[in-house]
């Protein structure tokens, strides 16, 4: 379910043939500065949660899998 | 050469993370750095451009010394000559998607020219200050935005990171002028449309790069309301800025592209070619490439249409570029140039349009040709090494082989259609 809400955010956020392997590194789909300054506003939108930007952690958006451990890290259920 | 206002000594000029200089510091720290650099050498300067207060200190005392300064990009890949105009102040490098960067030497007259038309056009004295992300290796950043700013007296916000723009919106007072290309105002209208209060507190939203799409401008509008947008051509060879349309034209949601600033005159030649002539015309490219200026006229590449009020639109390119995120890429040469790299096998290169980015890049690579198997992300590594590429809006697909039509000859239109599913 969390993979899925991530992947739908992904996609809106302009990211493209995202591949069924969860550790595939997001870069290849195209996330770039850009696209994740955006991700990480609609996953604290979708989620009702405060990303910490300050410094940014970008290991934590290399992958889906990474995005969803960091996502529990934040305490999302 | 003044390129700092004066009126302003106690304003804050330029602002970086926790770092801020006064017009009247900057201007001491420039001619503390340019007494510096007239003790060491006289020769061209290289500099690496970095949106930060230091590297804009150094390129200040350069041009008030009146040396000539190369500014190059992070990627450093320009092979310049060292042999230069004698006139040249500055060089910028034009995007390299290929290696094959072109160096383009402006005078002294040709930023200020532009400077001062830039800050006409663009009304940039109404503003208070600016928000800069755009590299300052690009004339659109530094000659467009940069030193127009620092001109008028805007304090200019610098970064590198565009996750600031989320910060820069959740903080009380939110930079006037913002500055960007189309790819960026995509990213940015989503982002701002999460911080409607902020994104009021806008004056000016200023794009450059490649023309705002119909959608892309109403939706700026709509997103800005209190914000003149404006949509703005140029090329570095131009110093850059050649036209521009404001939002308060009654004319600004179609898809003219602008009006002449400054002292451009225009023509079109027979084949619809625009050419400019004007004070912000370049010296020349550095040695062994061939000029785009004949007697006195730039050719730009573009063909266009102009009204009989002035008002320009573009049309699309002579030769085969597109633009990908406001970078101009010529398809042949970058194909060719993939092709050349050793242990990729046969390359073919398609563009599909692209709601971001403009344009998307479609790499199809033949895997019976590579001499061992590569996976994506090896690919990826080895057009990094060779070529300069907006990675972001790269996609590679690999196939057993690359579709030939009767003739033998690569089928191009197959190659279209599997790009449908990711369109």
């Amino acid at each position: 379910m969390l993979t899925e809400r991530i992947l739908k955010i992904l996609e809106n956020a302009g990211l493209f043939a995202l591949s069924p392997d969860k550790n595939t590194k997001l870069v290849n789909s195209g996330l770039d500065s850009l696209t994740l300054a955006l991700l990480i506003v609609e996953l604290e939108r979708e989620f009702q949660i405060k990303i910490p930007v300050i410094p940014l952690k970008k290991e934590k958006f290399e992958s889906v899998a990474s995005i969803e451990s960091y996502l529990l890290e934040l305490g999302v259920k | 050469m003044e390129f700092l206002a004066t009126d302003l000594q106690h304003k804050i000029a330029l602002r970086h993370n926790q770092d801020e200089i006064s017009f009247l510091e900057l201007q001491r720290e420039v001619n503390v750095a340019a007494a510096k650099l007239r003790s060491t050498s006289s020769k061209l300067l290289e500099l690496q451009a970095e949106n930060t207060i230091q590297f804009i200190i150094q390129l200040l005392a350069a041009l008030s010394n009146q040396q000539p300064v190369a500014v190059v990009s992070k990627m450093g890949i320009v092979n310049h000559q060292t042999s230069y105009d004698p006139n040249a102040a500055l060089i910028l490098f034009t995007s390299a998607s290929t290696g094959k960067a072109k160096a383009v030497q402006l005078s002294q007259q040709n930023i200020m020219a532009n400077c001062n038309a830039v800050i006409k056009s663009l009304n940039f004295t109404a503003a208070r200050d600016q928000f800069l992300f755009l590299p300052l290796s690009y004339s659109f950043g530094l000659l467009g935005q940069l030193l127009p700013g620092l001109m008028a007296g805007l304090t200019t916000h610098l970064t590198e990171n565009f996750i600031d723009i989320k910060t820069i919106l959740e903080a009380d007072s939110v930079p006037q002028m913002w500055s960007g290309v189309p790819s960026h105002w995509h990213a940015i209208l989503r982002i701002a449309q999460l911080y409607p209060l902020a994104a009021q507190q806008l004056t000016h939203v200023i794009s450059a790069g490649a023309s705002l799409t119909i959608e892309l401008r109403t939706q700026l509008i709509k997103t800005f309301p209190n914000a003149v947008i404006y949509n703005n051509y140029g090329l570095t060879e131009a110093s850059p800025r050649v036209l521009s349309l404001s939002s308060n034209s009654p004319l600004f949601v179609s898809n003219h592209v602008g009006y002449p600033v400054g002292d451009w005159e225009l023509k079109l030649s027979r084949e619809q070619e625009l050419y400019i002539r004007g004070s912000q015309v370049m010296l020349g490219y550095g040695a062994g490439e061939q000029s785009p200026v004949k007697n006195g006229w730039l050719h730009t590449g573009d063909i266009a249409e102009i009204t009989e009020e002035g008002l320009v639109s573009i049309l699309g390119r002579l030769d085969h570029s597109v633009k990908v995120g406001g970078e101009k890429v010529n398809l042949d040469e970058l194909e060719q140039a993939v092709n050349r790299i050793p242990g990729v096998g046969k390359v073919a290169l398609v563009a599909i349009p692209d709601s971001v980015y403009e344009m998307r890049l479609l790499f199809f690579f033949e895997k019976t040709t590579m001499p061992h198997p590569l996976s994506i992300e090896q690919i990826y590594e080895k057009l990094e090494e060779s070529i300069v590429l907006p990675k972001s809006a790269t996609f590679i697909q690999i196939l057993e082989t690359l579709p030939l039509n009767q003739n033998g000859k690569l089928d191009r239109a197959s190659l279209r259609k599997m790009t449908e599913p990711i369109r």
